[in-house]
């Protein structure tokens, strides 16, 4: 018998929700997201302006998002630390927050609430937090398919989808758990 | 690169001392000799070890740009200069290792001064230096401690230093063990050692490498005697035998996702292969299959020893 079969392949990994983008703007169309907050895209770098995690719910090249990211590094980065967490910038409002040497950045509409967003931000830090145990950069540096796991638990198309701290984690250990099985299949196979 | 990987550390000030750093990045109350690479060129060895990673570097300190030896360009991996921040020109004298660094593209460079001073570099004008070069800026000794109440407290002086040089990837890490990917890096290293033993297929019948794993149905055939370590007992079905050493390619290399896909379409394929075997040979090839794979995930083979059906039966 020859090779196994290609197929399969890459899979459903890494389908995410397009909304449209208005041409002018970096805003979805606004029926959208009507009354809703909604997060544009939320960018995870270090005081060195190194990307550590990123997460676009617009849709943009890649030469846009990295030219994005550079520019909010460098307007967050200059700061200093006693001005506020909110800046305006294009169409669009910046909420940033530092925890340790992280910086926690998302873009959110004019109509949304940046306190609130904070809490969101927050509230992820505490995902991490609770999963890692203390976290820190090296645990995003080499756990960051985790880190993204939770953030998908947590934010689904830039919006809440779960309030529950704990059933996050639940679904996080749910995961952890499924792969771990995986593993143990793969090692001793059941006939 | 078998080299150690360095840091460089320099300082543009004529009245800081490199060493001074180097004694608190390595934590010791004394600083060991160095050894004299060049002339005034100085490497201080390091081990950076924290809960993912452990890796030996070296600490060069380089003073000036014209000192850089081969061996140094060739193994740098970060970069860390000292500034005077009371001079106005403090930041010029950096300048000429700028070209430099353009070449070297660390991923690590910080610029470190004992305070940022409205009189001669503001914190802001070495922050825009910093954030135009890519650099990170670390004050030994920052005017504002961070907030006590802060859950989150932002590390300065060089424990920041310290921090940043964990938050990279060195050439020469070798990673904690509980980071290996599983069955993943296991089956991978039984496809090498398999393949340094020349080409698999040719030998076949008495084959070597992986198939050092007792088989049971030859032995129990022949003669009931053979269940020690005989030659028979360490011979594999051949078919089985390239089953396995099928599945185990499929795994090395990356462990991307389309060989995880294949991996299980070729257990599967086992798998219906053994279902149409009538029932005591069925159970004889799970057996099989199942002690192949725990020898390619470097089992002791003393653990399953004992539970052969031979000696049930």
């Amino acid at each position: 018998m020859g090779g196994a079969s290609v197929q399969g392949g890459a899979g459903a990994a890494g389908e995410k929700v397009l909304v449209p983008v208005s041409h002018l703007s970096l805003s979805p169309v606004s029926s959208f997201s009507a009354g809703t907050e909604m997060i544009r895209f939320l960018l995870l770098f270090s005081r060195q302006g190194k990307l550590r995690l990123q997460k676009w719910y617009i849709t943009l090249t890649e030469k846009e998002k990295r030219k994005i990211t550079r520019e909010l590094m460098q307007i967050i980065l200059t700061r200093s630390p006693k001005t506020s967490s909110f800046v305006d910038w294009k169409d669009l409002k910046l909420v940033y927050k530092r925890y340790a040497s992280l910086y926690f950045c998302c873009a959110i509409e004019d109509q949304d609430n940046e306190l609130l967003t904070l809490e969101m931000v927050h509230r992820f830090v505490e995902l991490l937090d609770k999963y890692f145990g203390n976290v820190c950069e090296l645990d995003i540096i080499f756990n960051f398919e985790k880190a993204y796991f939770i953030l998908d638990e947590f934010l689904m198309g830039g919006e809440v989808q779960e309030t529950s701290k704990e059933s996050v984690v639940r679904a996080i250990e749910d995961s952890d758990m499924l792969q771990e099985t995986m593993e143990e299949y793969m090692n001793k196979p059941t006939f | 690169m078998a080299s150690v990987p360095c840091v460089l550390l320099t300082s543009c000030d004529t009245g800081f001392h490199e060493e001074e750093l180097v004694t608190q990045i390595i934590g010791a109350e004394q600083l060991p000799a160095p050894v004299q690479e060049a002339e005034e060129v100085r490497k201080y060895p390091w081990r950076i070890d924290n809960k993912y990673y452990s890796a030996n570097v070296n600490i060069c300190i380089v003073p000036s740009t014209s000192l850089v030896t081969t061996q140094v360009a060739e193994s740098v991996q970060a970069f860390i200069v000292y500034f005077d921040s009371t001079a106005k020109s403090g930041l010029e004298k950096v300048s000429p290792w700028l070209p430099l660094l353009e070449d070297w593209l660390l991923d690590v460079m910080i610029l470190v001064c004992d305070r940022a001073c409205d009189t001669g570099v503001s914190r802001q004008t070495a922050q825009e230096w910093c954030i135009q070069h890519g650099f990170e800026l670390v004050e030994l000794n920052p005017e504002e401690l961070p907030d006590e109440d802060d859950d989150f407290p932002e590390s300065t002086g060089v424990t920041r230093i310290i921090q940043a040089l964990n938050a990279n990837i060195w050439s020469n890490v070798e990673m904690k063990s509980e980071q290996s990917y599983g069955i993943f890096s296991s089956l991978t290293a039984m496809n090498h050692s398999t393949e340094s033993n020349g080409d698999p297929q040719d030998n076949v019948p008495v084959s070597a490498g992986a198939a050092t794993l007792p088989s049971t149905d030859q032995g129990r055939a022949s003669d009931s005697s053979s269940h020690s370590n005989s030659q028979i007992d360490t011979i594999v079905d051949p078919m089985l035998d390239l089953d396995i050493r099928e599945l185990a390619s499929l795994t090395s290399g990356e462990g991307d996702l389309e060989n995880f896909g294949r991996l299980f379409n070729k257990l599967q394929e086992m798998k219906d292969k053994a279902a149409s075997l009538p029932h005591e040979q069925r159970k004889l090839h799970a057996e099989k299959v199942a002690k192949a794979f725990w020898m390619a995930i470097g089992g002791d083979q003393d653990e399953i020893e004992g539970i052969s059906s031979d000696e049930e039966n």
